[in-house]
């Protein structure tokens, strides 16, 4: 049948172009690898809030410490490959908020615990949030829930009821999506969760850092290394890396709160 | 239109002219195999090209439309000819060729995980241990991976697929006879599982059936019926003119709220009340607004691309047919190439030209398969191999 000739010849001509592309790229791609700078930048949109952290506001206003529970996995608890915990972005959070609004004006109180979904962290929210009165609950999660292929129905019930909670006992809420990078993503889809972060963001309410992002952009920069040569290397980038996470959650707060 | 005169046109693809195939399902098939595989690919500059940023469905829901239309068109006409047992046996045959290609792939994602196991060295990532419990127990892993219950990461349209296959033959056999009873209640069930969150059992507990076949089964059968009564959509047409125009009001409001997702300047546009009203959307249980987004797509794409149109037959969509026409192989290809991918890119180089590289090289690829499968087919047809005589849903 003519038709069918017809199909193959122009595909067989286009894999012949299509090759060799593929094989003058090498050449074209010399200049692709960004410079890399030593400040980490920050583009609109990734790590400001739409809306008004009030209860840190009104904390501020009063000139009473802004106390924040931490909520996370490995990456918030500091020991996701980190040689000590004040390396990991919650302590930073605390210097680059120290910065901008004195000293002794921030409390981080860290319930971060490695391996757990949204669903494991909540259960120690409520208690958390009645012991410590907190203006601001930082909440980092999906991670696990992508790792793990849960329900995403049932993760968004998580997300909802955190956001309850929080809601219910005079706290705002920021939440931050996971990390760029991991290879693990390679099997496992995290788009969804990093959606439905957002979108339920949008619909409570709810500031979101959106660190996937952000880090991806770093990482396209050259700033984030996801193969160092060796553990000192490692450790360097990791203690830049979260450095910036901090600067970049501080900023986010102190413009949404004051 | 009543149901007596689309019962009248008679159940049978009169659309397709015998030995001949209607080349926008192979084109679009095709298209949502490389939208897939880009989609695949996480953080992939070149996926800004596909469907899901420019509206609430994606590949997913061209792929199972298009699969339930070409499932009706092989087995329908079979199912009419020699009879409900033998109609049954093909479609069952064809979920077993599918199980067995997932199978495959499955026990390709099961070396893939040991392999990556070895190379977990940079500690900034110490939840991707959470993978690695699949290693603990491979016994019972595998057990519920054949029994379909644990399904990895974008791995799930192809267990969907065999179950709305494992459904189709008696849902095929009410459609010949009475498709308004069976799309109401094909209908029904996709709202109460919707609403109730019903979904088939899952492995390991907590997970869910990413598509949930309940949900989904809906837009299959809607396929099927589009091509079971091809007048159906014509005489909907004359009818109800208005549908043309607010179809295109729905993909325009689909476009502005994606846009909200997207540019960060837009995110505050998007009115709190509307927010709360239409999130989260679902893709596990196929969110109705995905479902009216797709169906409003597919009207103006049958609308507006004629079976006959030039340029289906045409160089620049050849590709695009060639691909959907060998449809299980070069999605499975896909799958692997995505993995391959998103290795390249976190390990060795993730600039934007690298996404472009490894994007057209998979694209290459997976023609590459087509050609060869296609090749082949033209080659042993000449010899008469039996199996490759009779039209073949792939």
């Amino acid at each position: 049948m003519p038709a069918r000739t017809d199909t193959v010849r122009p595909c067989f001509r286009l894999l012949v172009v299509l090759g060799l592309t593929l094989i003058a790229a090498p050449v074209l791609a010399a200049d692709d690898a960004a410079p890399a700078t030593e400040r980490c930048e920050i583009p609109d949109g990734l790590a400001s809030s739409r809306y008004a952290f009030e209860h840190v506001r009104a904390a501020r206003q009063a000139k009473r410490p802004v106390v924040i529970i931490a909520l996370g996995t490995a990456s918030t608890a500091g020991t996701a490959g980190l040689s000590s915990r004040t390396i990991a972005y919650p302590a930073r959070l605390i210097e680059w908020l120290e910065r901008r609004w004195g000293p002794g004006s921030v409390q981080v109180v860290n319930l971060a615990h490695s391996g757990e979904t949204a669903a494991q962290q909540l259960e120690r929210l409520p208690q958390a949030l009645a012991q410590y009165h907190a203006d601001l609950l930082l909440w980092q999660t999906g991670t696990v829930d992508a790792l793990q292929g849960v329900d995403l129905d049932r993760f968004g019930d998580a997300l909802e009821d955190g956001i309850d909670a929080a809601e219910a006992t005079a706290t705002d809420v920021l939440l931050v999506d996971p990390q760029y990078g991991s290879q693990a993503f390679a099997l496992a889809d995290v788009d969804p969760y990093l959606a439905y972060l957002r979108q339920i963001a949008l619909a409570r309410g709810a500031g979101l850092f959106r660190r996937y992002e952000l880090m991806h952009l770093w990482f396209e920069a050259g700033l984030l290394q996801l193969r160092p040569e060796d553990e000192e290397a490692q450790q360097r980038n990791a203690a830049f890396i979260h450095d910036c996470l901090g600067r970049a959650l501080a900023g986010m707060i102190d413009e949404a709160s004051q | 239109m009543t149901h007596a005169a689309i019962t009248a046109a008679g159940p049978l693809p009169v659309g397709i002219r015998a030995g001949g195939r209607d080349l926008r399902l192979d084109f679009f098939r095709g298209l949502a195999l490389l939208y897939i595989f880009l989609d695949h690919v996480p953080s992939n500059v070149v996926a800004w090209l596909t469907l899901r940023n420019y509206g609430f469905s994606d590949a997913t829901e061209i792929f199972v439309f298009i699969s339930g239309y070409s499932a009706a068109l092989a087995y329908g006409r079979r199912m009419q000819a020699h009879g409900f047992v033998f109609g049954t046996a093909s479609v069952l045959h064809r979920a077993w060729e599918i199980y067995i290609a997932h199978i495959f792939l499955f026990v390709l994602y099961s070396a893939q995980i040991a392999w990556i196991g070895t190379r977990f060295h940079n500690p900034m990532f110490a939840e991707e241990a959470n993978l690695l419990r699949f290693l603990d127990d491979p016994l019972a892993n595998f057990v519920e991976a054949l029994l379909l219950r644990f399904r990895p990461a974008n791995m799930d349209v192809l267990p969907l697929y065999i179950v709305l296959l494992l459904g189709f033959a008696p849902a095929l056999w009410c459609l010949l006879r009475r498709p308004w009873l069976t799309l109401t209640l094909s209908a029904a069930l996709y709202l109460a599982a919707g609403l109730n969150n019903w979904n088939l059992p899952a492995y390991p507990p907590g997970s869910a059936w990413y598509f949930n076949p309940l949900c989904w089964q809906f837009l299959f059968l809607l396929g099927a019926a589009c091509a079971l009564y091809p007048a159906l959509p014509h005489a909907i047409e004359r009818q109800a003119r208005w549908l043309q125009p607010l179809a295109l009001a729905m993909l325009i409001f689909a476009l502005a709220v994606t846009a909200t997702w997207h540019l960060p300047e837009y995110a505050e546009l998007m009115p709190e009340w509307l927010a709360q009203l239409i999130y989260p959307i679902s893709k596990t249980n196929l969110d109705p607004l995905r479902l009216l987004h797709f169906l409003a797509l597919a009207w103006l794409a049958g609308h507006y691309v004629d079976a006959d149109a030039r340029f289906l037959r045409g160089r620049w969509a050849a590709p695009l047919v060639l691909c959907g026409r060998h449809s299980l192989h070069v999605f499975c290809l896909g799958i692997l190439l995505a993995f391959a991918a998103h290795f390249y890119l976190v390990e060795f180089h993730g600039g934007t030209l690298a996404q472009l590289g490894v994007s057209v090289a998979g694209a290459g690829l997976m023609l590459l398969l087509a050609l060869l499968m296609e090749w082949y087919r033209q080659a042993r047809q000449p010899r008469r191999i039996p199996e490759t005589s009779h039209a073949r849903e792939d």
